[in-house]
């Protein structure tokens, strides 16, 4: 699972369900802390699709974490001001650094719940797509190929 | 959960960075004083707990750093201070302690535009304070009131001279700050230079 | 403009500030953070918008903390920000990526992706609902948790920009990408003639009622312009920074809700027409907003004697902190001032009765 993915697994997963992994993780090892946790800010870049340049739509409030297990880091960036499930992914990222995060299998699976809570409220939104071939009744109902890009 | 977990540093980022800074303030304002910021190093753990006490205060995520080939140290700023790495020629800040590096540090680190000087490097260079015989040299400029004379090892005494004889036209150039292995600051600003 | 040095009035202005709380305790109910940021979310939108900070709870805290007045909250969110330090910059990001709520075009009936609607109150008959007060909140979310935990999932699909196809055919100008550092307007002073990033950046945290009543004097006539809602589209679009150790990777921190116009105006091409496009992006569900900055843009792209073409004016005198406070800073003493008019007035009048 490449950063990406793993962050966004943490990122989205319920604080308690992060601090059960990081416990694990700490069931063996022992991480100290080499930057607590804290607030900062993220500046948002966002291209302009009309002229293709860039321009800073404002920030959002993060907070970060930095700790080390046997001499290797791990560091998290998250949303939000939850410090202690920052910590606990800067922990989990540390193990995953040091190849001994034993429970990759049980994000994959929370992945697939995330992603499936996420593809249910797509789906409630898609509910109010338009249908304008559907006041016609001579017309063939059309939705399919209004939905394809 | 913080609670039960040690600390690596004990290096307060708020009120520690901020005495740290007080006092490099201080040698900078008062050139040929010196300051000792051993107390806030101890506080960090690091293959050099000097030169990241520095750091911590000076720099952030917006500025750039040199560190001589020490890719342990550049390491450690990336992950506390989220730093750029640079090379000598353009980085904002540039930390050396190998002494024979430090004629290419002075010729190359930039030294600011005649619109921007503040553009420019400043070059921390650490010394040890071992038995083998310094100078003395005489030096002039804001903040010494006339003339003032500096007690140095021979290396921070030939760095100074070096810079000077860059011939920077005012007002660029690049400020020095020493720190010795005890943990010793002084600062020699630009404008201040050796009187002959 | 002088300002007078007063002393004395501190057990005054203790006591006012006391006096605040008075105000808040009219019911001994309370107002839950949370129910505010998830009942309150376009007014949280609007806050998070002009404060120029995405903060839910933050704003929503503002909020309660303000007797709900948005000036003050988004005094309170840019205070506080300015405590913080910014560590982070995100990757760039790209809407074409976006996971739509709500994607429509006025300019086009058939779309690819198609037309959706999302939640909107655009098409609520706009009667007040006197029963809302009797609601069951825990009911409410229960049967909403039912509805969704019943819907099958579907693939999320990418909604592809309606202005593309236009783009494809030249009526509307391509343009290369360009990387170029945006200008930082909490920064750096604006200085004019700006460049388009000081100018998206200032509008679309502008305050919502300025920039809706530029728009809107534009299409009245104080402008060239009479746009059509190429697209307007809502959705979440994924946060990414550089990952802090070393290593080169990227790493998602969280996702945020934006609303995106693309307006379509005609313009003129050499001996031909053109489409010209504005462009408005907000945090939050803040569509008129959206809208009003898509049209603005437009009118600043072409030079013309209207309030709403002047980039001076349009830039200005939108920042809700510095407009409120400017304007509210006229309740500080001036007695100096006032004195010295007051004597100028009072002259002539001896003047004119000898």
């Amino acid at each position: 699972m490449d950063k990406r993915r793993l962050t966004k697994v943490l990122a989205r997963a319920d604080r308690n369900e992060i601090a059960a992994l990081s416990a694990n993780v700490q069931k063996s090892h022992r991480p100290i802390i080499v930057k607590e946790p804290a607030k900062t800010l993220t500046m948002i870049k966002l291209r302009d699709p009309v002229k293709q340049g860039m321009f800073y739509i404002g920030e959002v409030i993060v907070c970060e974490a930095v700790v080390e297990i046997d001499s290797v880091q791990g560091a998290a960036v998250l949303m939000g001001d939850d410090l202690e499930k920052v910590l606990g992914m800067a922990i989990i990222d540390a193990a995953v650094n040091l190849e001994v995060f034993e429970d990759l299998e049980k994000l994959e699976g929370l992945e697939k719940e995330q992603d499936n809570r996420v593809k249910q409220e797509y789906a409630m939104t898609l509910n109010t797509m338009v249908n304008f071939e559907s006041m016609d009744q001579e017309a063939p109902d059309d939705l399919a190929a209004n939905k394809k890009a | 959960m913080t609670l039960q977990l040690t600390k690596k540093h004990s290096f307060d980022m708020v009120f520690d960075s901020q005495k740290v800074f007080r006092l490099i303030l201080e040698v900078m304002s008062n050139p040929t004083r010196i300051a000792n910021i051993m107390e806030y190093a101890d506080r960090l753990s690091g293959s050099n707990p000097l030169f990241l006490a520095i750091a911590m205060t000076l720099l952030d995520n917006e500025a750039s750093v040199d560190t001589c080939g020490d890719h342990v140290l550049s390491g450690e700023i990336v992950s506390l201070a989220l730093a750029r790495i640079e090379t000598v020629d353009t980085a904002d800040f540039i930390f050396i302690s190998d002494e024979s590096g430090i004629k290419d540090v002075i010729e190359n680190a930039k030294c600011g535009t005649l619109a921007d000087p503040q553009k420019s490097a400043t070059v921390v260079m650490q010394y040890q304070n071992d038995n083998r015989p310094g100078s003395a040299i005489t030096l002039a400029g804001p903040g010494i009131d006339g003339q003032a004379v500096l007690l140095a090892p021979q290396v921070a005494i030939d760095a100074i001279k070096l810079r000077d004889a860059q011939n920077y036209e005012y007002p660029q150039g690049i400020d020095l700050l020493f720190i010795s292995g005890n943990g010793d600051l002084f600062a020699i600003p630009r404008m201040v230079k050796v009187v002959e | 403009m002088a300002y007078v040095a007063v002393s004395g009035g501190k057990e005054a202005i203790e006591e006012s500030i006391k006096l605040l709380d008075y105000y808040r305790s009219g019911t001994i109910k309370d107002i839950e953070i949370e129910a505010i940021e998830n009942k309150l979310s376009l007014l949280v939108d609007r806050v998070m918008s002009e404060a120029g900070l995405y903060s839910k709870t933050y704003a929503a805290l503002a909020l309660k903390q303000c007797e709900g007045s948005i000036e003050e909250a988004v005094f309170l969110l840019r205070a506080y920000r300015s405590t913080l330090t910014r560590n982070y910059y995100t990757n760039i990001v790209d809407t074409d990526g976006m996971r739509v709520v709500r994607r429509i075009s006025a300019a086009f009936k058939d779309i690819a992706g198609g037309q959706i609607l999302g939640a909107t109150y655009d098409y609520t008959h706009r009667l007040i609902n006197f029963d809302i007060d009797k609601e069951d909140p825990v009911e409410l979310q229960r049967e909403m948790q039912k509805k969704l935990s019943q819907q099958a999932p579907e693939e999320i699909v990418l909604c592809p920009r309606v202005s593309g196809v236009l783009k494809a055919e030249g009526i509307i100008d391509s343009y290369e990408q360009n990387d170029l550092q945006p200008f930082d307007v909490t920064e750096h002073m604006l200085e004019f003639p700006t460049g388009r990033s000081a100018r998206l950046q200032t509008l679309s945290r502008a305050d919502t009622g300025f920039v809706s009543g530029l728009a809107y004097s534009a299409l009245r006539g104080f402008g060239q312009v009479h746009p059509t809602v190429g697209e307007l589209r809502s959705g979440y679009v994924d946060l990414c920074v550089p990952y802090p150790l070393e290593g080169g990777e990227s790493i998602y921190i969280g996702e945020i809700l934006i609303t995106e116009v693309e307006c379509f105006n005609t313009a003129d091409d050499t001996g031909q027409l053109k489409l010209a496009v504005g462009y408005g992006a907000v945090f939050g569900r803040n569509e008129t907003k959206a809208i009003a900055m898509a049209v603005v843009d437009h009118e600043l792209d072409n030079a013309g004697p209207y309030p709403a073409q002047n980039e001076e004016f349009v830039l200005m005198h939108g920042d809700s902190l510095e407009m409120n406070g400017f304007i509210s800073h006229l309740k500080l003493p001036h007695y100096v001032t006032f004195q010295s008019k007051l004597d100028s007035v009072r002259k002539t009048r001896r003047a004119g009765s000898e």
